[in-house]
């Protein structure tokens, strides 16, 4: 990425310490430029050119997905056909139809930014509003996922911010990409935003950006914001998104001998979708027992899947801490399926390419990810969730196979205990661009109203 | 069928370990499978893993292709096979955040095998480089303590088979962690160091306690020449933020010692034997080496393959003096092989969790 213009701070030559003074400098200038080029343009006009990249974005010709899908293996340890399915997945989603439906969905009208408007209703009530975002937003600690980079940039751009995305040196790969991909676009959208990497918690260059920026909004570890909390100006508003599990169930009803390998095939779509790295990955399924196909045969059928893909869309290269992880976990199975029938095991040969652990009970263990997956066979839904109790907190997906006659029941019980988001199987790391991250409103959450009675 | 019993093979094991400098490959790799045949006929659980994998041990021609069982797997099943009436004496692992320790038993005759090969190598490394100390201060708890300790046990033989006193300055909270008072501590180095060169004892985690109350205090000692340190390495689940390097720089620096006198000790409760990373004193490169009782065999994390010397891998072991217990280990630590010796470069511990998802809590401890 040396042939990058020198345009964002993240760009400046690697004997150029990063200073305060400097975050401080590009913060106030994201504030000018907002008021210059962010405030008074129309939000279809946005859409447009969020939409317009997005489709280069798609086009096999493009030549910063080339150089993400060539660089991106190595620098984000995923394999190439899993980011460029990851990819498309994300990008297909950015279209203007929803992106306008995302402004609608969460404020009720998607011109709420350009001037006072209603929905029917307010009309009939002779009201109209206008909504207002932050100046500027900061985001801290962008993940190697690209897509929590570019729902927190669309949704940042939609509510009309300056941005300012701080990353870890190891993480700042694709962020950085597409900001040049927006400056390619488009050099006015690209002055609102801004791009710089340095060791998370370093207090003096985080002291500017947290004084500076209107909101604050978080991806990464629970401990990290923590400390961060304690440095954020009261008046600031926090968006957290810290962390957060995903797990499978699917219920005796739905599986039968025709489905049982469709089924198997989507779980391991879901597990090798960005290596299991995302918080909507799943780290286990509860099956049922007592259906047509026992969960057991299902984790075998899991395990076959896995295989399959790995031939297709195989797994990053890993650290070898990483790797160290799997074989002690794997090892801790090991011993206990050489003594338990009711313990299986099945992984790649020579490989730690993926793991599938067959377990009756429900206890819920934490995968230590990169394709590491559990399948814990219960009697219940009730036994499933007293299991997950451990992780209800930390809950975001719950990836779901279910009989047609039962869903409606389940979903509002799952929906009730905890689960932000509920999806078909094969779905779960591609959720709807206006899905509501963490059970809240993407945009709304940002936003400062004006009602107008008239 | 293997004909071994225990009362044989720790005969011939005992033999070997008796004054030897060296054991050549031959006969280490008979005594490994001989004992490694006598664990898959009599240890339960090591069969019952052997079966898994599909190794058949009576079969197997090399030590190198032995199933390795790791250490976690001493934690829920009774890797011994010594019966429970025999048993005479228990080791356990030092705390982890699972809450669930490692067990070894010993009976009469494996206790003496144990005591006998653990002498040798401590005195060598710690004990006889001249001037020799005239007390051993640990920062341990006492064996009546801690009698399920291996790490105390060893100290305990250890300075008594070699004729040198120990004072124990360890002490038991109330959640039975390892702690000190370090002023207390403080005081007693100063007042046994008056007499002579002293050997200090103790957990890379008991030193931190020390040091930290050492700085706070602007304390600096100055041991009288032949002082030394073994530091045991590991924090027991506590992060520590210093590189073994820096870690070490201190140590000499608030004792007044050089660096070259402070030996690092590896060992643990599921093995017998013990490696050191040099003589005390001397000024080798720091890597650790077993006796010659000993192998180890670093594998590719991944593949489970060997790797190269020079490459970093999971670290194995293979212990002669482990007849009870399995003598071929797996263990969480991450190193580097480097001929004959290794140098660690981290361990497979639990840790705070970390990134948008939460996984299991796993990292690696101490870079060096």
């Amino acid at each position: 990425m040396n042939d990058l213009p020198n345009y964002f701070l993240v760009d400046m030559p690697s004997d150029a310490p990063l200073e305060p003074k400097l975050v401080e400098a590009a913060c106030d200038a994201l504030k000018e430029n907002q008021r210059r080029f962010l405030l008074d343009r129309s939000t279809e006009s946005l859409i447009t050119t969020l939409s317009r990249l997005a489709e280069r974005w798609l086009d096999p010709e493009y030549e910063f997905r080339n150089y993400c899908l060539e660089h991106g293996p190595k620098q984000l340890g995923f394999s190439r056909p899993t980011l460029e399915l990851g990819m498309d997945q994300l990008f297909r989603e950015m279209t203007g139809e929803n992106l306008q439906f995302l402004i609608e969905q969460d404020l009720g009208h998607w011109k709420r930014f350009d001037t006072p408007v209603g929905t029917k209703k307010e009309g009939l009530r002779n009201r109209s509003a206008m909504a207002h975002g932050p100046s500027l937003i900061g985001h801290i600690g962008a993940g190697r996922i690209p897509n929590s980079t570019i729902m927190s940039l669309v949704t940042g751009f939609l509510v009309r911010s300056s941005q300012f995305f701080k990353c870890s040196q190891k993480a700042v790969f694709f962020p950085r990409l597409f900001a040049h991909s927006l400056y390619d676009m488009e050099p006015k959208l690209a002055a609102c935003l801004e791009i710089a990497a340095w060791p998370g918690g370093t207090e003096a260059l985080e002291l500017p950006l947290f004084q500076k920026a209107d909101a604050i909004s978080f991806l990464g570890s629970d401990k990290s914001l923590a400390s961060a909390l304690e440095r954020i100006p009261k008046q600031t508003s926090v968006h957290q998104h810290g962390n957060k599990v995903s797990f499978a169930y699917i219920s005796r009803d739905s599986m039968t001998h025709f489905n049982a390998k469709t089924i198997a095939e989507s779980l391991a779509l879901d597990i090798a979708a960005w290596d299991q790295s995302g918080c909507l990955s799943p780290h286990l399924a509860y099956v049922e027992k007592r259906g047509s196909v026992s969960p057991d045969h299902l984790a075998s059928l899991v395990a076959e899947a896995l295989e399959a893909l790995e031939a297709t869309r195989p797994r990053g290269e890993i650290s070898s801490q990483e790797a160290a992880r799997i074989r002690a976990q794997r090892s801790a199975f090991e011993i206990r399926a050489a003594h338990s029938k009711d313990t299986l095991l099945w992984q790649s040969d020579e490989s730690t390419a993926w793991t599938v652990v067959y377990e009756d009970g429900a206890l819920f263990n934490l995968s230590c990810l990169n394709r590491f997956f559990y399948i814990k066979s219960v009697d219940s839904l009730e036994e499933a969730l007293a299991g997950a109790e451990i992780i209800r907190e930390s809950i975001s997906t719950i990836g779901v196979s279910l009989s047609e006659e039962e869903s409606q029941g389940v979903v509002a019980h799952l929906a009730r205990w905890g689960a932000n988001r509920i999806c078909p199987l094969g779905q779960m790391q591609t959720p709807h661009l206006s899905w509501r991250h963490d059970g809240r409103p993407s945009l709304a959450d940002y936003v400062r109203w004006t009602d107008w009675e008239i | 069928m293997s004909k071994d019993s225990l009362e044989n093979l720790v005969r011939d094991v005992g033999d070997n370990i008796s004054g030897s400098t060296s054991i050549d490959e031959a006969a280490f790799n008979q005594l490994a499978l001989r004992i490694a045949r006598f664990q898959a006929h009599n240890l339960l659980a090591y069969a019952k893993l052997a079966e898994f994998r599909g190794i058949n041990v009576d079969s197997l021609e090399h030590w190198q292709d032995l199933p390795f069982c790791h250490t976690d797997a001493f934690k829920d099943y009774d890797m011994t096979v010594i019966p429970v009436e025999e048993r005479i004496k228990r080791f356990v692992s030092s705390g982890t955040t699972a809450g669930v320790r490692g067990q070894h038993h010993h009976s009469k005759l494996t206790l003496e095998l144990y005591e006998h090969s653990l002498d040798a190598p401590f005195e060598k490394h710690f004990l006889a480089p001249q001037p020799r100390p005239l007390r051993v201060v640990s920062l341990t708890p006492e064996p009546t303590e801690v009698s399920d300790s291996s790490l105390v046990h060893m100290l305990q033989v250890g300075t008594v088979r070699n004729e040198t006193e120990i004072i124990y300055h360890g002490r038991l909270d109330r959640h039975d962690r390892w702690g000190i008072d370090p002023e207390n501590t403080c005081e007693s180095i100063g007042h046994w160091a008056d007499a002579g060169p002293i050997a200090l004892v103790g957990t890379a985690f008991l030193f931190a306690h020390l040091l930290t109350y050492m700085e706070s205090h602007h304390r600096v000692m100055n041991l009288p020449h032949g002082s030394r340190i073994l530091e045991t390495g590991g924090y027991k689940g506590h992060a520590q933020i210093l590189s073994k390097d820096q870690f070490y720089t201190k140590l000499a620096e608030r004792f007044g010692i050089e660096e070259s006198w402070i030996v690092g000790e590896y060992g643990m409760c599921e093995l017998s034997s013990q490696a050191y990373d040099r003589v005390a004193g001397s000024d080798q490169v720091r890597q650790f080496q077993f006796p010659p009782w000993v192998r180890t065999q670093i594998i590719s994390p991944d593949s489970g393959a060997p790797v190269n010397d020079g490459q970093e891998g999971i670290l194995r072991i293979v212990d002669l003096a482990n007849i009870a217990a399995p003598c071929a280990i797996e263990t969480g630590d991450l190193a580097i092989q480097k001929g004959q010796r290794f140098q660690l470069v981290g361990r497979v511990t639990t840790e705070p969790l970390k990134g948008c998802s939460l996984h299991s809590a796993f990292d690696v401890e101490f870079p060096t």
